[in-house]
């Protein structure tokens, strides 16, 4: 049986794709910003970890592609390419502000450059979280196609709810897009499924980090996130660990309720076969 | 003794992404191969930095402590490079990702091998899963820092931080070329994990002809093509051959210059094909059209590039390179129509 256990590399690259929701529920508070907002940081930030760690001094290597896609009641692709291209076309950069040792005991504060592919949302919109996962699975079938033997896609939803498009009632609308998911999810090549992690911008449920049971959330946005959300395969296990996410036996890849460290953490360990190739200590 | 090295890059990169190094110096009859290791940052020059300071100071032997002392002369290499990008205006991606690796501390790591000849007696100093491989008495010997069981992702090596410790204790080793004992190897990984494959299967013999008989680059290449096909992994493969001939005296038969290869293939090598978001330059036909065909044809080209790089997404979906590569074709073909076109228009 198939385990997922493919690194990326050049000669067998990764997909990886991030479906962002931009849905107006997005503008509200979480965690000193706004959810776009919140959302928006941790994939910038997790494209440039994602190049940097691929980066040998002239140039990141061409390891994975990378889609990112928003969703409210269009369905938009917001920035996508392999790692060189991304890496030579942010939006633009921003300057933001870090803590970091002083090297004397204590913490100071330094100006940290930020490249911006994906921007936050400044008005109101549905949720058309199917129309995006349709195209991720253009995307996703589109690969295996032509990746038979490669690395198999990783597709991390970033909601902070259940899916409403067309004017359907949002049970409807659940319904349909977890079928959706379940047909994503069954799609594979030869290294196995493809994965579709979820992580949810919303404290409604507390924090939940990678449950195995469907029980340990009870707000019912939550559980419809854990249905759609694939289990961790054994060979994700180490990043797991490495990404300090508690994972135990039929652990799925979602966390709910989900911090900047812990939201950065789960796309992070998503992205994790672009990071195992001869590391150091 | 006769001396014969190659390199190559994995598949599906470049020369320029090559991360293996090698250096041979007839002077201090030495020869070393270190392979920088992927997920480090300024590997080259950390793998370059070794394999030049073993073989180019006889006295120098690859300790801990020794290594260390190399440490600031990566750094200022490292430092020489970012001032060299600022001052020819280098894109800003790549200026930026070079400073935040410095400022976060992150360095290199890289294996080493190194043989020095006296005589044809050799003493050979080796770290990590770079190793050389000897016939001695009908046998084949791998000397390695590492159990040879367990080569992985996670070799010994050196690294270019002095506070860092890197991984692993030098090993070294003597041996004798003779009749008896023809032949030496200094190899990256993948040619060590492949021929110790096979030393296991009892058909090593068989491979060890195939690489002494190799004479040249294009040899090379395929030999690592076929040897790819059937099971040595895709990585940068360095592969230096020391043969007794009977004689003391150093004759490099050949090597691979990696400069010249670089840039051999950045010449010849059509640019890949990359969404860039400039903002298309307005192509102007003007009644005194002062344009070759080639610029007409290539500024079509760009243009058309970047017009597709409006949605990359939508070329993925409908098809890989190959595809892509028709279609720059089938532009090609239209560009020279229109340029024939205009030709005909400036004429009349």
């Amino acid at each position: 049986m198939a385990k997922n256990e493919k690194q990326w590399s050049s000669a067998t690259p990764g997909l990886l794709i991030i479906l962002l929701d931009q849905s107006g529920s997005m503008l509200s508070d979480y965690e000193g910003t706004t959810r776009t907002a919140f959302a928006s940081l941790a994939v910038n930030k997790v494209i440039d970890n994602i190049i940097q760690k691929n980066f040998d001094g002239d140039a990141p290597k061409n390891r994975c592609f990378i889609s990112v896609i928003g969703y409210n009641h269009n369905v938009k692709e917001l920035c996508s390419g392999w790692l060189k291209e991304l890496d030579e076309n942010p939006l633009r950069y921003e300057t933001l502000k870090k803590k970091t040792p002083d090297g004397a005991g204590g913490i100071c504060e330094i100006e940290v450059k930020q490249p911006v592919w994906v921007e936050p949302i400044t008005q109101d919109g549905a949720t058309n979280m199917l129309g995006a996962l349709n195209l991720a699975k253009d995307l996703a079938s589109q690969w295996i196609n032509d990746n038979p033997d490669g690395p198999a896609p990783v597709i991390i939803n970033i909601s902070d709810g259940v899916p409403y498009y067309d004017g359907k009632n949002p049970r409807v609308c659940m319904q349909e897009t977890v079928s959706l998911a379940k047909e994503i999810m069954n799609m594979s090549n030869s290294d196995g499924n493809v994965l579709i992690f979820n992580a949810q911008i919303d404290k409604s449920s507390g924090t939940v980090v990678c449950p195995s049971d469907r029980n340990k959330v009870s707000q019912e946005e939550a559980q419809f996130l854990f249905d759609i959300t694939s289990e961790i395969p054994d060979s994700y296990k180490a990043a797991a660990a490495k990404n300090e996410l508690p994972i135990e036996n039929g652990s799925r890849g979602c966390i709910f309720g989900a911090d900047g460290v812990q939201l950065i953490q789960l796309i992070d360990f998503g992205s994790s076969k672009g990071q195992g190739d001869k590391g150091l200590a | 003794m006769k001396i014969l090295a190659f390199i190559t890059h994995k598949k599906a990169e470049h020369f320029q992404d090559c991360q293996d190094r090698f250096s041979i110096n007839c002077d201090t009859k030495s020869v070393a191969v270190s392979d920088g290791m992927s997920q480090s940052w300024q590997q080259k020059i950390w793998a370059e930095l070794l394999v030049n300071t073993f073989c180019n100071k006889e006295c120098w032997v690859p300790n801990l402590a020794s290594v260390r002392e190399l440490s600031p002369i990566w750094k200022e290499k490292v430092e020489k490079y970012i001032q060299d990008l600022k001052d020819n205006n280098a894109r800003e991606s790549l200026i930026y990702r070079n400073e935040r690796n410095l400022a976060e501390g992150k360095s290199a790591g890289a294996t080493f091998v190194g043989v020095r000849f006296n005589g044809n007696n050799w003493e050979c100093d080796v770290l990590g899963d770079s190793c050389l491989v000897a016939k001695i008495d009908n046998k084949y010997e791998f000397i390695t820092s590492q159990d040879i069981e367990k080569f992985d992702n996670h070799p010994d090596y050196y690294d270019s931080d002095c506070k860092k410790q890197g991984r692993g204790e030098l090993k070294n080793c003597e041996g004798l070329l003779s009749q008896s004992n023809p032949f030496v190897f200094l190899v990256s990984d993948p040619f060590s994990d492949f021929l110790l494959e096979h030393n296991k299967k009892g058909d090593i013999e068989e491979y060890a002809k195939q690489l002494l008989s190799i004479t040249n680059h294009e040899e090379f290449e395929k030999l690592v093509a076929d040897w790819r096909s059937i099971g040595m992994h895709n990585d940068d493969s360095t592969l230096v051959i020391i043969e007794y001939d009977g004689s003391e005296e150093w004759n490099i038969i050949y090597q691979d210059n990696l400069s010249e290869l670089i840039q051999v293939k950045q010449n010849t090598t059509q640019m890949p094909m990359i969404f860039s978001k400039e903002e298309p330059k307005e192509l102007s036909i003007s009644q005194n059209i002062q344009i070759s065909k080639e610029e007409f044809c290539e500024e079509f080209i760009k243009i058309s590039k970047n017009i597709f790089a409006i949605s990359p997404i939508k070329h993925l979906l409908c098809g890989k390179d190959k595809r892509r590569k028709i279609m720059e074709i089938e532009l090609m073909h239209v560009a020279e129509k229109l340029y024939d076109y205009y030709e005909i228009l400036k004429k009349n």
